[in-house]
């Protein structure tokens, strides 16, 4: 089942006055329900203007996007309201954890701002703090936190309304490669229990643990490589082919 | 309600923030009860001296600032808030909660300022009053409080609540949430492409000539003070604007790249001027065209003291106001310099030299700010002194006040920028 | 070969004498020879960033001595200290830090205006070294109106205008793509071979790691493990950094 259909996505920008680039030319995209997707690319290439797109966050210049069968440019902002809330989760690098208010009301915001009852929004908080292991951490500050429990306590601020399909960008950009190995964990348990998970990252150890992975190139996608019966390792490598294939090839020089 | 206490622990965490708004709407009531307790009641002034047309008409405009003076603290308190209400947008809230969020910081403290600032202004209605009567020569004869001027205020604080809400609906309605989260737009693509930019430019160094030119034409002229309250402002509204915005800049980055180059500390002190001052540009303008008009104003029209006696009023208000204005802008400008001056200590720059470079930047600052904006009115004070228009004692007093305000609320600026570097730093 | 920087029986504890206290890193020895290139990898609190502040002056260590250029940096006043960190060292962050209100060219020049260099000589070296890392276009602009690989190369121009003795890195490449990370890369491999800089980079990437010559792996607070490339192709040492770095995510491999 389709849970993402994006057709001819274009985004255009202006350099100068006469001056337009492309960020996004005629890019397609389904994503299925259950999938694991990484968008991979260099910098500048389009990847989190896609993801922002297909996330309902940004708008093509031209181009539609239908999540979950709702065609959202034409929705009304409540509309949009409601579906993000019950069907999109997002995770960024840099956490986006609101300093002054401790790691529980961080998490209930999304509960909080619904006027979700307070004994169903201990309850929820408390079950996705458990499942992420945070839970003796509701009570402290972000500031007391280090980088791998704080992106855990924007994780469980993203699946506290229970969202069928969860947007990452960069999740691990600011985490050492333990951390990022254990959230990249937590995203599979997630994706084995059905979430549709889509990530934007430029590492190749994190798109591994995807099921597909997109290489967004000059606004398009380039390349697209699934994994399925390959080891992880074996994928791992094929992913590191195709993003960097100068790397060994120059031995000499190095 | 949940949302309401949410809000409310929120606003609780944000002191700092809270009492610059809180002070600007103080503020801005107080001179808004002041003004129109001076249109609207008969007894504020003695019987011999009711206010004219234009009085009233200046008390009109004054009244209108102080109202803009309230959605200028308001823009600053919204503006906090864009990681909020871009992450209150991605967890897929609905407008009205998030509208409700923000009704709830915003009135209960607006409420809060009503009383204070109503109650401030009547003092000051009380203490203008006794003063004319004083001066006049007729006894006082206490005051009362009227009934039409407290409801007047109540009515022009309702107003000034609506469009407070109004703002509120544009600020949620018209971010998007990846501007709100600060998202790093890809910085080699340019604008989104919606619309075309007209590109002529008119040379900068054309506009100091207009304003250096004009200033001597003015003051060759021969009714001094009508030129110079008309023309006079005139060419500051045009010309002021583009000299911050851009004759400024140019100097300064001339002087950077070819003579402060090899000196560490100045390059760093012109470098966050020219950022502090672009960030002023309006505030400086809106300052230079107040005072040229008020002290012209005074020169020309204040002839009783009751009229001289509102126009100090007004005077004051317009420095006070935007003396405050400018030390908010400054300090908030300079608390986003703290990763740079950590930066700086980390290469090699010791406390002594981090001092130095914001004690240059906040005096440069000041010192320009003075200079640009008392450039006109004090070139006219003398011409009208000179021509015995108007007694060198007021206009020492004038100018003087004006001084007096700027220099304290720099040194305010001066320690406050201070401590918080010296805070990263260490 | 003449050492660098000599670290003997270094710790560094935060918030000693309170119930918080933590022990960054825990006598660690460790000798910087000129010329080397060296990657320090490990797990997020592990130390090594502790270990890079203590090592380059801008932290001190709570015991131990540290030497540079055989001088013990505790015998080093505020004014010494600061003048190695700007003619000496270079610096390269992973978020760039570089002065949102300087011009890229000020920005660069920086570390020469520290110097106290002339006027030519900087305008000199700042363009030669921004022409080097293909910045040159972008002279009269802010770091604002730059991307991140821009930016990036920005900061390692500032750093290569003074040619230091000793170059270190934080995270050089975090926010770089692989393209970028490896243009990056292969620069400072060159400066290594061709100047004799001596690198010092804190990474997570084993690619990035995999450049080097040596690499240590820091896990609370020591120096748990050290591999040195010697005569294996880079594709080799990077798979054996790959090994030390992720014993546990490819075990596995039933997912």
């Amino acid at each position: 089942m389709e849970v993402i259909n994006a057709s001819k996505i274009s985004k255009l920008y202006k350099l100068s006055k006469d001056n337009f680039v492309f960020a996004l030319n005629e890019v397609n995209l389904v994503v299925n329900e259950g999938e694991f997707v990484a968008i991979m690319g260099p910098s500048g290439a389009g990847k989190s203007t896609l993801l922002n797109i297909i996330s309902s966050i940004d708008l093509p210049s031209s181009g539609k996007v239908i999540i979950e069968g709702k065609k959202i440019q034409t929705m009304g902002e409540y509309e949009l309201s409601s579906f993000r809330y019950q069907h999109l989760g997002f995770i960024f690098q840099n956490f986006s954890l609101i300093e002054i208010l401790s790691n529980f009301e961080n998490i209930a915001v999304p509960l909080t701002m619904n006027k979700e009852k307070e004994a169903k929004k201990q309850q929820s908080v408390q079950k996705i703090a458990e499942k992420l292991g945070i839970d003796t951490l509701l009570d402290k500050y972000p500031n007391e936190c280090s980088g791998g429990q704080l992106q855990r306590v924007a994780i469980a601020r993203a699946l506290v309304t229970n969202p069928k399909i969860i947007i990452a960008d960069e999740p691990t950009g600011n985490l050492d490669s333990k951390n990022s190995h254990n959230i990249m964990m937590l995203f599979t348990t997630f994706n084995q229990e059905g979430k549709t998970i889509i990530i934007v990252t430029h590492n190749s150890m994190v798109a591994s643990y995807a099921s597909r992975v997109l290489y967004v190139n000059d606004g398009k996608i380039e390349k697209e490589i699934v994994r399925k019966n390959k080891t992880k390792k074996e994928f791992f490598n094929e992913i590191v082919d195709v993003n960097s294939n100068e790397t060994f090839m120059n031995e000499e020089d190095c | 309600m949940n949302i309401r206490r949410f809000s409310f622990t929120i606003l609780k965490k944000e002191k700092s923030h809270n009492l610059f708004y809180m002070l600007f709407l103080i503020v801005s009531i107080t001179f808004m009860t002041l003004f129109i307790n001076i249109i609207t009641d008969e007894m504020i002034l003695p019987p011999t001296m009711n206010l004219d047309g234009i009085a009233t008409g200046i008390c009109m405009i004054s009244l209108v600032i102080v109202v803009v003076i309230g959605f200028y603290a308001y823009n600053y308190f919204l503006a906090i808030k864009l990681k909020l209400i871009g992450i209150f947008k991605l967890s897929g809230t609905y407008i009205t909660s998030m509208l409700q969020f923000l009704f709830t910081q915003t009135f209960s403290l607006y409420l809060v300022c009503i009383p204070i600032g109503i109650l401030l202004g009547t003092g000051g209605s009380i203490i203008f009053s006794k003063f004319v009567y004083q001066i006049s020569g007729v006894s006082y004869p206490g005051f009362q409080i009227s009934l039409k001027a407290t409801i007047y205020t109540l009515v022009i604080v309702l107003v000034q609540a609506f469009y407070l809400a109004v703002m509120a609906y544009g600020f949620i309605h018209r971010h998007e949430i990846k501007t709100l989260l600060g998202y790093q737009q890809s910085k080699e693509h340019g604008e989104e492409a919606h619309y075309l930019n007209f590109n002529f430019e008119i040379p900068s160094w054309l506009f100091v000539i207009i304003f250096v030119g004009a200033l001597f034409l003015l003051a060759t002229s021969k009714n001094l003070v009508e030129n110079f309250l008309v023309y006079g402002n005139v060419v500051l509204i045009v010309c002021i604007g583009k000299i911050i915005d851009k004759f400024i800049p140019k100097i300064n980055s001339y002087l950077r790249k070819q003579k402060c180059i090899t000196d560490k500390i100045n390059l760093i002190t012109l470098a966050n001027l020219d950022v502090t001052l672009s960030r002023c540009a309006m505030l400086l303008q809106v300052l230079s065209f107040g005072l040229l008009f008020t002290i012209c104003y005074i020169t020309a029209y204040a002839k009783s003291p009751g009229d001289l006696t509102l126009m100090y009023v007004v005077y004051l208000m317009i420095i006070i106001v935007l003396s405050l204005s400018i030390m908010y802008q400054v300090l908030m400008e300079s608390r986003t310099r703290n990763k740079s001056f950590k930066q700086l200590a980390k290469i090699g720059y010791t406390k002594k030299e981090i001092t130095s470079v914001i004690a240059k930047e906040v005096f440069l600052f000041y010192l320009l700010i003075v200079f640009l904006s008392t450039i006109y009115p004090i070139t006219a004070l003398i011409l009208f002194v000179s021509s015995k228009i108007i007694s060198a004692f007021l206009a020492i007093q004038l100018i003087t006040f004006f001084l007096f305000v700027m220099f304290v609320t720099g040194i305010i600026v001066y320690q406050n920028y201070k401590n918080m570097i010296y805070q990263e730093i260490e | 070969m003449k050492e660098i920087i000599k670290a003997s029986n270094v710790s560094k504890v935060y918030n000693q004498g309170t119930n918080a206290a933590v022990q960054a890193i825990k006598r660690v020895d460790l000798t910087i020879y000129e010329g080397e290139f060296v990657a320090i990898m490990g797990p997020s609190g592990a130390g090594k960033s502790t270990l890079l502040n203590v090592l380059t002056t801008i932290d001190t260590p709570t015991t131990g001595e540290i030497m540079i250029d055989d001088v013990n940096i505790s015998l080093m006043d505020e004014k010494k200290r600061s003048e190695f960190r700007y003619k000496e060292l270079g610096f390269i962050y992973q978020d760039y830090n570089l002065l949102e209100n300087l011009t890229i060219y000020e920005n660069i020049a920086l570390s020469l205006t520290m110097t106290k260099e002339s006027k030519a000589e900087i305008e000199r070296r700042v363009n030669q070294v921004a022409e080097r890392l293909e910045v040159s276009e972008l002279l009269d602009k802010y770091p604002n109106e730059c991307s991140g690989g821009q930016q990036q190369r920005v900061a390692i121009a500032r750093t290569l205008a003074i040619a230091p003795k000793l170059i270190v890195a934080d995270e050089p490449t975090g926010n770089l793509d692989s393209k970028n990370s490896n243009e990056v890369m292969k620069l400072l491999v060159q400066l290594n071979k061709n100047e004799t800089t001596t690198l010092l980079i804190v990474t997570h990437d084993s690619m990035v790691a995999s450049y080097a010559k040596k690499m240590l792996y820091i896990n609370d607070g020591v120096i748990e493990e050290e591999l040195l490339r010697g005569n294996q192709t880079k594709k080799e040492f990077f798979n054996a950094i790959v090994d030390i770095n992720s014993k546990e995510i490819f075990i596995e491999d039933l997912l």
